[in-house]
């Protein structure tokens, strides 16, 4: 059966609930869902274009979700949720293409910015990967943090409401835990 | 990296933030008087972050270039990879250097996302068309093959400039060898 915006919704509401079941059915019905959407725009990928996960796991929450009947945690839920399967997407792709890494296809992301004064950071996504991996060994907040601006692009106030933490405490998060990767992907690099 | 060792390196990275240019080092030398494994950690974390310092929405985009990457100086055949020219919908298009013949060569890879075998066909179709026409205004093919699993078509340079000077309006994705062909008509 095809999952309908109200069957996410309500997984959603039973997770909140306490229905730990809610959340494993949310995430097979997510993978499913955006694994589906990535695969079809890698098909049709042209050089020049690039698959924007952050807009399909906007889109699957937009799609998915019934935004009259939301509270607040199944917002940050969902993206936790959805951010997380999309890294495993990307990473999957990536570890498929391991040949092509050497080559340097495929398995390349861009870490991208709105303003495009300077040139976006160029990153192996296996790497990153890596390296948030580490990250979550000794701060899991972090991490999760990395992980939703980087695979859902989710604002600091909307990552920092994800995650039940303070605009201010997540700018700082932030700053320590981008410091801290782009380190280590300059080494992974060099 | 243990968590009491990591608050300590995030501690002292905010601290030294909160500083102004001139009194960082200073602070940095304070904080970490008997610790340079401490220092090092901070200042390679400052370096990595101001580097991007605009970075600040980050989103992971996947970059779609399914260029083979090919460094200049690589060799395909005889031929040595110089650069690389243009990108389309198409494929790549590399200036090389023939080594044999030694002159200049524009090689064209197929996109590996379009490697599906009607793609394929079109492809040696287009190579096959444009090396049976002969005409100085026409681009010659000197050779096809096929590289990593990815075919291309070796072409003369200047005329692909040429072709893609006359095509620049268009977009590159369409293969010099079918502007040509169009042009021959």
């Amino acid at each position: 059966m095809k999952p309908s915006g109200n069957d996410v919704t309500a997984l959603l509401h039973a997770w909140t609930a306490g229905d730990t079941d809610a959340r494993d059915r949310l995430m097979a019905v997510l993978y499913q869902e955006l694994r589906g959407r990535a695969a079809a725009q890698l098909r049709r990928e042209r050089p020049g274009h690039t698959l924007q996960p952050t807009a399909l796991v906007h889109e699957a929450y937009l799609r998915l979700v019934d935004q009259r009947r939301v509270v607040w945690q199944n917002r940050g839920q969902f993206f936790g949720v959805a951010c997380q399967i999309m890294r495993r997407i990307l990473v999957d792709h990536a570890r498929a293409h391991r040949m092509a890494k050497r080559s340097g296809q495929w398995a390349r992301v861009t870490l991208d910015e709105q303003v495009r004064a300077v040139p976006p950071v160029d990153v192996d996504v296996l790497d990153l990967d890596a390296a948030m991996t580490r990250l979550s060994a000794f701060d899991p907040r972090k991490s999760q943090l990395a992980e939703l601006r980087f695979f859902g692009g989710l604002s600091l106030e909307a990552a920092g409401d994800a995650l039940g933490i303070s605009l201010a405490t997540a700018e700082r998060d932030w700053q320590a835990a981008r410091a801290w990767l782009l380190k280590e992907l300059r080494g992974a690099r060099a | 990296m243990t968590p009491e060792r990591w608050r300590q390196v995030t501690e002292v990275f905010h601290a030294v933030r909160a500083h102004e240019a001139p009194t960082r080092a200073r602070y940095l030398d304070e904080a970490c008087a008997n610790d340079p494994a401490l220092r090092a950690e901070v200042e390679a974390m400052l370096s990595a972050g101001a580097q991007s310092a605009r970075l600040n929405a980050d989103p992971v985009n996947m970059s779609a270039t399914r260029t083979p990457q090919l460094a200049s100086g690589a060799m395909i055949g005889p031929y040595r990879i110089e650069g690389l020219i243009g990108a389309g919908g198409m494929g790549e298009v590399f200036r090389a250097r023939d080594t044999k013949l030694n002159r200049p060569v524009a090689i064209k890879f197929l996109s590996d996302g379009l490697a599906d075998s009607r793609a394929s066909r079109r492809f040696q179709r287009e190579a096959q068309l444009a090396s049976s026409l002969n005409h100085p205004h026409i681009l010659t093919v000197h050779d096809a093959g096929e590289f990593e699993g990815r075919q291309y078509l070796v072409t003369g340079i200047r005329r692909w400039r040429h072709s893609q000077r006359l095509g620049a309006r268009r977009t590159t994705d369409m293969a010099p060898s079918r502007r040509v062909a169009r042009r021959g008509r």
